[in-house]
């Protein structure tokens, strides 16, 4: 099939993407590191590359954003709790999606896409108002609160608040991600052939055995997507740590969020985006490797 | 094809024929009556485009990011002080505009804009403490002071109901105002010791929140707020229309509270002048201030209109304080404090600090 398109054509085809990305990916990641390097301006923005003092020109492109950046403990812990909070939310996602993704791909044909639908339907609203009717849910006055605080009471604890806490930052994730994890292992699963599945049976392994052997390697790469889907952007997320959360659960966003749009300091929020484009490069090279060396992929690619 | 390409065309100019001009206004949510919309577009022929904001700190981000197109501006007091010294501001032609007599004196002249060569005053909004009435009395405390959001010993009882600005300029003016000193300091010695001051009262507070701090009072799991005026009136209308069982009550602080001073300025690259000045002119009428302070409960600096407002409203202390002598407005930092508080406002904002 790929050898029929001649090379021309493989031309046309790509141009699109490459001017696509080009522009709107490659260009703004150069102005973004450009910026990084520049000294902050005196009512915001950045100030002037190059300066006239008297009769020499003075450059000005400085280190001392990321010195910044790098001396003050607040980033190390800004990005260790996005971090934390994004591998629980790629966890408990997961843990919730797969099932449900089983279920949807084992029903009969006629219900999927129901069933499909239904995992879809929460995106015809807001993603903002299904997170404040979450803050009804959680908030003291719900029967929610009351139940478990009821429970908790019983048990000598002293009640907590559910709302504006970690723990609500991190629901509040799982429910806005879990979609992004169903949709590529449903696609996966549904591909699935129960032949397989009906052999191993008839060699005698258990459930438990043919879902280990079988089923799970061959799901790694609906997993591997679902999971890259739902850490990537819980970890650049800053609406919900600041509707939910407390000052004890913002994540990175919120910092590159407030450089450009609170303090207007350009170069420190530039050197955060870095940062983090970094750290989740970083990681997605780690799973990346572990998943090759592990073999699994290639097995499930077959 | 044909059909599709004729409907098209004919749609163009459908609405090439239906254009008429636009203003363009850049102004904070839930800042403009009805009344005065209707009232503009009727006399300009122009139709209003309302863009909003939620911080004075993101209109100033926006507009000094080369945010542009923009009639009108409502500028905070500071942020006409920043504009003005950027060069991003027309110098307004005093002979446009009509009606500036109905200002009242002491809004005129002000620190940020002497001779109000750029600005003309809109609205003021007062910022103070609102409060949870029955867990206050419960507890016992009465929070007319800033101490309640900064001492220890009323923190203990709140912790996690407490929320305060998220703009670092009210929160180190509560905090400057606390300790006694100027709320416009640029003293490093004072904006140190604020800083020392708001480290350690921040754990104990819930959130630095300006957009949705309300929300929480009137759900009853906040119980204090650093708030603005019109804010706290549309949440009293809310829980009257919703039979609330919340009841929140306000009250000024005896060391000084701040108020925004709104203005309207007209910026350089404005595409319609003459628009911005017939909406300047429109507002500084009396029947449209009027409807702007019996709509939203912002505070009205119109001395003409603020006769005709029902004496319940002009008597409300916490949107017409009776001594605004005790009532600062912000000025603008130099650039170098701006930085270095900007530094420490990060700081602040993204360490945690867990207390118990």
């Amino acid at each position: 099939m790929n050898k029929n398109i001649k090379l021309s054509e493989k031309k046309v085809l790509s141009t699109p993407p490459i001017i696509y990305l080009t522009i709107l990916f490659l260009i703004p990641t150069i102005i973004m590191v450009f910026v990084a390097f520049r000294e902050p301006g005196s009512y915001g923005g950045v100030a002037p590359l190059i300066e006239h003092i008297g009769n020499t020109n003075k450059i000005n492109l400085t280190l001392d954003n990321f010195k910044f950046a790098f001396s003050n403990y607040f980033l190390w812990q800004l990005c260790i709790r996005s971090l934390y909070f994004s591998v629980i939310t790629t966890v408990c996602c997961l843990i919730i999606g797969y099932p449900l993704a089983m279920l949807i791909a084992k029903s009969l044909k006629k219900y999927r896409d129901i069933l499909l639908l239904l995992v879809i339907i929460p995106f015809w609203s807001c993603f903002l108002i299904r997170i404040y009717a979450w803050m009804i849910i959680l908030g003291p006055q719900s029967g929610v609160s009351h139940i478990i605080n009821y429970v908790i009471g019983i048990m000598g604890f002293q009640p907590v608040n559910l709302l504006y806490s970690s723990f609500a930052v991190v629901i509040c994730l799982v429910y806005i991600n879990l979609p992004f994890m169903v949709l590529p292992l449903y696609a996966n699963l549904e591909k699935h052939n129960d032949d397989v599945i009906e052999a191993s049976r008839d060699l005698g392994a258990t459930r438990l055995q043919s879902f280990l052997k079988i089923t799970m390697p061959l799901s790694l790469p609906g997993i591997l997507a679902g999971s890259a889907l739902v850490f990537i952007p819980s970890i650049g997320m800053f609406v919900v740590p600041e509707l939910v959360g407390n000052n004890c659960s913002l994540m990175i966003g919120n910092l590159i969020k407030q450089q450009f749009l609170q303090t207007m300091n350009w170069p420190l929020g530039s050197v955060t985006a870095i940062i983090m484009t970094l750290l989740v490069l970083g990681i997605s090279a780690i799973v990346a490797i572990l998943a090759r060396r592990s073999g699994a992929l290639q097995y499930a690619n077959k | 094809m044909k059909k599709f390409c004729v409907f098209t065309i004919s749609l163009c100019l459908f609405k090439l024929a239906m254009a008429i001009p636009e203003m363009n206004l850049f102004i904070a949510v839930n800042y403009l009556a009805d009344s005065t919309i209707v009232d503009f577009e009727k006399n300009c022929q122009c139709r209003l485009s309302q863009t909003f904001f939620n911080d004075p700190n993101e209109m100033l981000a926006k507009v000094v990011a080369g945010g542009s197109g923009y009639d009108v501006i409502e500028a905070t007091s500071y942020a006409v002080e920043e504009l003005s010294k950027m060069g991003k501001l027309q110098k307004l032609d005093k002979n446009k505009i009509k009606g500036i007599n109905n200002i009242d004196a002491k809004f005129m002249n002000p620190m940020y804009d002497r001779g109000n060569q750029y600005s003309v005053p809109y609205a003021y909004t007062p910022v103070f403490l609102a409060y949870n009435k029955d867990i206050f009395n419960k507890l016992g405390i009465v929070p007319n002071t800033w101490a309640v959001i900064f001492e220890p010993k009323y923190l203990k009882k709140l912790k996690g109901h407490i929320t305060v600005f998220s703009s670092s300029r009210n929160v180190f003016a509560a905090a400057l105002m606390y300790l006694g000193k100027n709320p416009n300091s640029t003293n490093i010695k004072d904006l140190d010791e604020a800083r020392n001051l708001i480290d350690k009262a921040s754990g104990y507070w819930a959130k630095f929140d300006t957009d949705s701090y309300y929300r929480g009072l009137l759900r009853g799991d906040i119980w204090l707020s650093m708030s603005y005026s019109i804010d706290i009136y549309k949440t009293l209308q809310d829980a009257k229309a919703s039979h609330s069982p919340i009841n929140i009550g306000v009250m000024m602080q005896k060391e000084g509270n701040m108020f925004e001073m709104d203005n309207l300025v007209i910026p350089k690259n404005a595409p319609n002048v003459r628009y911005a000045y017939d909406f300047i002119n429109t507002i500084l009428q009396p029947k449209n201030a009027y409807a702007l302070a019996s709509s939203t409960g912002s505070s009205i600096p119109n001395k003409t209109a603020f006769l005709l407002l029902t004496p319940e409203l002009r008597n409300t202390e916490w949107i017409y304080p009776s001594d605004m002598s005790k009532n600062y407005t912000f000025t603008a930092y130099d650039p170098k404090t701006r930085i270095l508080v900007n530094e420490m406002w990060t700081e602040i904002q993204m360490q945690c600090h867990q207390v118990n």
